[in-house]
């Protein structure tokens, strides 16, 4: 049941050395102590998780590509929020999207949820699995569909930087899909959960 | 060597006021949007990047290595559970039928979750 998880007790290790500041001996045992006592005692729930197979990777260019975007529009969204804050003019146009995910891991699948939180003027409030669906908040709706494209696109930059090489193969044959359907497929996304 | 403290001091400061502006720009949020989905988006985005910009402006004025570790594992956790804390207060608000703002137009979490139940 509580499944010892090397990379979980070496990294909360580091965290615990970081929050002493120094790099000693009786730090790094304290650490791993604390670290091993953790992860037996309290498991985390993710253990019985999903997973897509293979091992996730981390693919240096296209997580920078990821870092860089997400950067730029942490900080779009502080502008964005911001002007909205102090301008006198309630000019708010509020709505929750559902936004059909490709489906990923349950930790890609909370990086997505997390980023999509932090950038501009959106919120995730519930997640549906089976499909993968973020249900998003957005503060200033204009089309549904720019939405779902917006968050799509951060969904891909992350299976592209993160994902596991099947994941990303998936990717490319959604692509493919995508391109053979055409200008169709854009109506089918919006009028397809439509239906019971 | 004074030149490069000034700027130094200069970029420090710049980092400051910003930081704090945006933690002000967060409360004022909270006070004047309209419902809790609106607040949590005040909440959340001023407020992390806000401290990210003051925890920068501490790490360039600290000469020991270790404080600097220190305020990464205070950013991280800051990225880590903003975005959690909105989600957990946002789904709670939706599901206990919290009043959303009347010029809400569009909501598929409540038409979903009708025909889930509808089922």
């Amino acid at each position: 049941m509580s499944r010892v998880r090397p990379y979980l007790i070496l990294w909360l290790t580091a965290v615990w050395v970081a929050l002493w500041g120094d790099l000693t001996f009786a730090n790094v045992a304290g650490g791993l102590v604390v670290a091993t006592a953790l992860t037996v005692l309290l498991p985390a729930p993710g253990d019985g998780g999903r997973s897509t197979g293979g091992r996730a990777q981390v693919r240096p260019v296209a997580a920078l590509h990821f870092a860089g975007w997400f950067a730029w529009k942490l900080v779009e969204a502080n502008v964005i929020v911001g002007w909205e804050v102090l301008t006198p003019r309630n000019r708010i146009n509020e709505g929750v999207v559902a936004v059909p995910l490709h489906g990923c891991s349950d930790g890609l699948t909370s990086l997505v949820a997390s980023c999509v939180s932090l950038t501009p003027g959106t919120l995730v409030l519930d997640v549906d699995v089976d499909p993968l669906v973020l249900y998003v908040h957005v503060l200033h709706l204009r089309t549904i569909e720019e939405v779902r494209a917006e968050v799509q696109a951060l969904e891909h930059l992350a299976i592209r930087a993160f994902g596991t090489a099947e994941a990303r193969a998936s990717l490319v044959d959604d692509h493919t899909r995508r391109a053979d359907l055409g200008a169709s497929s854009s109506t089918e996304v919006a009028t397809g959960r439509d239906e019971p | 060597m004074m030149i490069a403290a000034s700027v130094g001091d200069t970029i420090v400061s710049f980092l400051l006021l910003a930081g704090v502006s945006l933690s002000l720009l967060a409360g004022i949020g909270l006070q004047r949007f309209p419902d809790v989905f609106a607040r949590m988006h005040a909440a959340t985005k001023p407020a992390t990047l806000g401290l990210v910009l003051i925890l920068v402006a501490a790490a360039l004025r600290l000469s020991d290595g270790g404080d600097v570790v220190k305020l990464l594992v205070i950013a991280a956790a800051q990225f880590i559970t903003a975005p959690l804390g909105a989600h957990m207060v946002g789904r709670a608000a939706h599901r206990a039928g919290d009043q959303m703002a009347p010029d809400t137009t569009v909501d598929e979490l409540a038409r979903d979750s009708e025909q889930r139940s509808g089922h």
